[in-house]
């Protein structure tokens, strides 16, 4: 795989040449607030959360069971709607976010349609969108996310990272401004994961997202993401936000590093509190 | 990369279905062989069981009435099945669409479906007649049920995560429908079906039975009445074959779209 | 608090169809004294109203299609228990035995009747033996299911905690099993009933299937209807039975109810 190529990340930003003014960009999340009916009782999943999202970032967001880590990703993905407090994608709602097909989402499990070849199922979002989507070429981002030769196979003839890789090639078809990422890898091996984080920051670079990435594994969080978003739970709420400076392209080898090991322990620290 | 499971090669479809119609061929001719040496061997009497020879006499002597009875059977079977067909997929779509509908409604619907809907018969022939009409309506009440509750058991089983997706693609209610709830749950609709089909036979005949309709349930209770028994057996034969051909041809249905749907 | 919770809930989901139900009956009643209807399809006061002119006829004809649904649900029963360990035994029997189930199922009960009432008369015994053949595939398939449903974890737990056969079958297979015989003899007792009911239709001088058809010849129409009441509630009886059972004995099993919604 090729793993040179420039990194992007913090060159993205001030390269936007569209007239938005600046501080609309990215994701903003003010003051959110999210309620759920369950068995009769009120549940608060997020309470007043306020966060931003730089333009153009790598984003993880970890937190223990039960934070609204995934509620946060719906709500930004319009599938859900907040109880209180505002979402901003670029200065849009997420409706007109979703409706402009500037969203991507990928889900822990691939969610393929089993009668449809790979081809199909990526480019089922540029048929739902009809004519008012410009597609991605879909031969180069079959290429892109390593598929070449797989057109034509059903999602049952594939492995589940190969499954993934479809799910990620069919949210960027429609060339998407933020690309959403619910614990994508969460059902693979430790092995197939580390591989395929490895070329999901390969294919972020090359497709200039912001991406959000939801997970529960910490060296994940601190190898992909510019920043790591640590949340509490019961309710959900930020607890810090911790910068990761380390330089992309990023390998396997950084994770020997003492900075890597140290940028871990923070993490940790920020989950655990006293306990650690 | 991962290699694409190998599975292994498969003998041509026709291939199959040839092998297998020789073998069960062979199986009936071998019956029927055991049959006629048993009923010649201990002198059994015809009104337990007459010979293949004598059955095979009356299939020659009859066959225009048996096909006929046959035919008439078979077009109700047909128009019910697809009426059923229609209105259960109809039906259970509204329910999938509609969670006040499905809480008014479907309560009821699971209520009725725990009667023998069968014994309902005398009803519809009171409605309808005794003609086509009841039972086209008797299959359609025996077909409905097992083809609406295994349709919307499938309209249902779409993963929650299939429907955010299509969410976030901008789907309206229609391409979702069409592209995610209707393909996913057409394995579904035809294990419906197939149970549906089995029923349907006996309901078809049964209604004939009880109106008198030209069919072959009425042909068999003619003939068991007239003590025509080498005419009860061939009619008999011919229902059972026409069940196992119609339960098969579903069965096969329903094989092949689970193999295209996993 | 949590089961008063589930109760009100469950009474509160009962009372939209429940107002369906008093609606379409009303609805009827008003149809038909509007002479909207009709006349085959009485008014609900009309169907209640002939009980008591032939309510002894409906007891004395109840008799014997409750005994022969009955005695056809345990034979039925305990054969295909029979079947379902044998196949459960020997691994190699069960591919034969469940097709020739499926052959004796595949088979309209329609054409087997005149036969069967040939071999064995038109008694009693055909009556029970119809209703027996028609309940055997569904508890055919639910015993095969439950004697297979302990899953291999389980089976090696017992064998690494050194279990006898009897402890592995009485702790294990016949709970593991139980869910999938309440769903078999659920769907069986009604089928109990429509088998009896067949079998009287093709010969008998006594039975509900009998009383029908006379109403039916002498267009007499609120009994036509009240005796189909009667045999669909029978059945239903049947069937909420087994349900009760169920809940009472395998609870903890959560079962495919389409009334539930999914998450």
């Amino acid at each position: 795989m090729d793993h040179t190529l420039i990194s992007a990340a913090e060159e993205l930003p001030g390269a936007s040449l569209e007239p938005t003014p600046a501080a609309t960009r990215g994701i903003d999340l003010s003051r959110v607030t999210m309620e759920f009916e369950l068995d009769g009782e009120q549940l608060r999943a997020l309470d007043d959360v306020t966060l931003h999202f730089a333009e153009g970032g790598f984003h993880a967001i970890i937190g223990p069971s039960g934070c609204g880590k995934s509620t946060l990703l719906r709500l930004v993905a319009d599938i859900l709607h907040p109880t209180a407090g505002t979402i901003e994608v670029d200065g849009l709602r997420p409706k007109a976010a979703r409706e402009a097909h500037e969203i991507g989402f990928v889900f822990q499990s691939p969610t393929l349609l089993p009668w449809r070849s790979v081809r199909h199922n990526i480019v089922l979002p540029a048929e739902i969108a009809g004519a008012h989507a410009s597609p991605r070429n879909v031969d180069d981002l079959i290429a892109l996310v390593g598929l070449k030769g797989f057109e034509e196979a059903r999602p049952a003839q594939l492995s589940g990272g190969m499954q993934q890789r479809v799910a990620i090639a069919r949210a960027l078809v429609l060339r998407p401004k933020i690309l959403l990422l619910d614990e994508p890898f969460g059902a693979l091996d430790e092995i197939t994961r580390q591989r395929m984080n490895i070329e999901l920051l390969r294919i972020w670079q090359e497709s200039e997202t912001t991406a959000i990435l939801v997970t529960h594994t910490i060296s994940e969080a601190v190898f992909m993401a510019d920043q790591v978003v640590v949340l509490a739970a019961r309710p959900g709420r930020v607890q810090t936000i911790i910068p990761i400076d380390l330089a992309r392209p990023r390998t396997l080898s950084l994770t020997q590093t003492s900075s890597f090991n140290h940028l871990e322990n923070q993490v940790r620290g920020a989950l655990f509190g006293q306990e650690v | 990369m991962i290699a694409v499971s190998d599975r292994p090669l498969r003998s041509a479809p026709w291939l199959e279905v040839a092998r297998g119609l020789v073998g069960t061929l062979a199986f009936i001719a071998l019956l029927l062989v055991l049959w006629e040496y048993l009923i010649n061997s201990f002198d059994v009497p015809a009104f337990i069981m007459p010979s293949p020879a004598e059955v095979l006499r009356s299939f020659n002597s009859d066959h225009e009435r048996i096909v006929e009875a046959l035919l008439f059977t078979l077009r109700s079977g047909a128009i019910g099945l697809v009426c059923a067909t229609t209105l259960a997929l109809v039906l259970a779509a509204s329910f999938a669409a509609s969670d006040l509908l499905s809480r008014a409604f479907l309560p009821m619907v699971i209520f009725v479906r725990t009667a023998p809907v069968l014994a309902i018969a005398p009803i519809l022939i009171l409605i309808f007649g005794r003609g086509v009409a009841t039972s086209v309506a008797v299959v359609v009440i025996v077909a409905f049920f097992p083809i609406m509750v295994n349709a919307l058991r499938g309209f249902r089983t779409v993963e929650a995560s299939m429907l955010e997706l299509m969410h976030v693609c901008g789907a309206s209610r229609g391409q979702v429908f069409l592209k995610v709830r209707l393909p996913s749950s057409l394995p579904f609709i035809f294990t419906g079906l197939r149970a549906a089909s089995a029923s349907s036979l006996l309901a078809v005949m049964l209604a004939e039975w009880l109106s008198g309709a030209p069919g072959l349930g009425t042909l068999i209770l003619k003939a068991n009445s007239y003590r025509e028994l080498g005419l009860l057996w061939a009619a008999v034969l011919t229902t059972m074959a026409t069940a196992f051909a119609i339960f098969a041809t579903f069965a096969a249905a329903e094989r092949r779209l689970a193999k295209w749907s996993i | 608090m949590r089961n008063k919770d589930s109760l009100t809930r469950s009474l509160a989901a009962m009372l939209l169809p429940l107002a369906v139900f008093v609606v379409v009956t009303l609805a009827m009643e008003v149809a038909q004294r509007a002479d909207l209807m009709p006349i085959t399809i009485p008014a609900p006061s009309q169907i209640v109203g002939a009980l008591p002119r032939a309510g002894g006829d409906l007891l004395f004809h109840m008799q014997p299609t409750v005994i022969a649904a009955l005695s056809g649900l345990f034979i039925g029963g305990v054969l295909a228990l029979i079947c379902g360990g044998i196949a459960a035994s020997a691994a190699r029997s069960e591919g034969p035995i469940f097709r020739v189930g499926l052959l004796i199922d595949s088979v309209p009960l329609i054409a087997l009747t005149p036969i069967l009432m040939l071999w064995i008369g038109t008694g009693m015994t055909a009556r029970i033996t119809i209703a027996a053949i028609a309940t055997f595939f569904p508890l055919l398939v639910g015993s095969i299911q439950g004697m297979k449903a302990a899953d291999r974890n389980s089976i090696e737990l017992f064998h690494v905690m050194s279990a006898s056969r009897w402890q592995r079958f009485s702790k294990l297979q016949l709970p593991s099993a139980l869910p999938y015989l309440f769903a078999a003899f659920r769907i069986a007792a009604p089928l109990a009933v429509l088998g009896a009911l067949i079998a009287e239709w093709g010969n008998a001088e006594r039975g509900l299937g009998i009383m029908m058809v006379y109403a039916l010849f002498s267009f007499d129409v609120p009994l036509v209807w009240l005796t189909i009441v009667t045999v669909c509630l029978l059945a239903m009886a049947g069937y909420a039975s087994v349900a009760l059972a169920e809940k009472l004995l395998v609870g903890w099993a959560t079962q495919d109810d389409l009334s539930k919604r999914p998450a």
